[in-house]
């Protein structure tokens, strides 16, 4: 958004501000959890990262023989348990392992993205 | 393909696989709220990261294409004394080069707070908090995983307070006695057949 209109609307310009600086967070905190699954192939792609407070989502892309793919599975946090989505695939429960490594991830996850964004928001007071 | 299970097909997933096979109801309850908390914790840091940036930062896209201003923001996030000096502006243009590659340049000020977090996350303190974190996450896992298996025998808290094992069969114990008899008795007769034979009895 230029300055002009900013200027002419500025609630319109802070929302599609604010928009574009959630989606970058969401862009980097996506980076940072995936790089909890260690490497990625060359021509590949991973993101891991929370999208509220129910969701969790993994992304991956990665090429093979077949060509480009790219898979997004998510997981939803229930008062009873975790369910996945991938696709247009109904929701499952995760298997035992899965569930552990899940958790795992999240952990390490909130490990390091949490003081960080705790002190982003310190920045300026 | 799957980082968080075991790689095979989609289809071998859905069999009984020991590895794939579903986790119980008991487990998945406990696990739910340690995924909900850590991601309440995330999304509630999140929200205050953009009510900063858009209340009371609303300055900050002017000065995107300043590298100065880039670096400057890194050095007091990571607060490093020794980069009170003002940054060369080869330093400048490295540390603006490496951001580039992180986040969109048209998101200014949040591409330089989002390079400076990341050149922050050094290797040595991600490797130290991805081995605490797997030992905490294993450790409560591991206690949250099979409560069941904690719990000690009926007859345990029995036998460790010296009262015997009451479930134990009383064959076993006569057993044992049986065959102290025996090494006593070893070479007055008494073959492997009538061990067992004698044995036999004592266990109905």
């Amino acid at each position: 958004m230029n300055l002009l209109a900013s200027i002419i609307h500025p609630q319109q310009a802070a929302e599609e501000r604010r928009a574009e600086i959630y989606k970058s967070l969401i862009h980097w905190e996506g980076k940072v959890g995936g790089q909890i699954f260690g490497p990625v192939q060359k021509d590949g792609r991973r993101e891991f990262f929370c999208l509220d407070e129910n969701t969790w989502v993994w992304h991956e892309e990665w090429l093979d023989n077949a060509g480009r793919h790219s898979m997004t599975t998510r997981y939803d946090v229930r008062p009873g348990g975790i369910v996945k989505s991938q696709g247009d695939n109904n929701y499952q429960a995760l298997g035992r392992e899965e569930l552990k490594n899940f958790i795992n991830a999240v952990e390490l996850y909130y490990q390091r993205v949490a003081p960080e964004l705790q002190r982003m928001s310190q920045l300026g007071k | 393909m799957n980082i968080f299970s075991p790689r095979q097909p989609q289809e071998q997933q859905q069999t009984a696989h020991p590895e794939t096979a579903v986790a119980s109801e008991a487990v998945q309850a406990m696990v739910a709220p340690i995924a909900a908390e850590r991601a309440n914790t995330v999304y509630t840091a999140r929200d205050h990261v953009l009510a900063q940036r858009i209340v009371d930062m609303p300055e900050w896209q002017p000065a995107i294409h300043d590298p100065t201003m880039v670096v400057a923001t890194q050095q007091s996030r990571i607060g490093h004394s020794v980069m009170n000096t003002a940054p060369t502006p080869v330093m400048a243009a490295e540390q603006t080069k490496e951001s580039d590659d992180l986040i969109d340049p048209a998101l200014g000020y949040a591409k330089a707070d989002m390079a400076a977090i990341s050149h922050d996350v050094t290797d040595d303190r991600r490797d130290e908090a991805e081995a605490q974190a797997r030992a905490a996450a294993s450790q409560a896992y591991a206690a949250q995983a099979s409560p069941v298996a904690e719990q000690p025998a009926p007859w345990q808290e029995l036998t460790d307070a010296g009262m015997g094992n009451p479930q134990v069969p009383r064959v076993v114990q006569d057993v044992n006695r049986l065959t102290a008899d025996l090494d006593m008795d070893r070479g007055n007769g008494l073959d492997a057949d009538d061990i067992r034979r004698q044995i036999r009895d004592l266990q109905g």
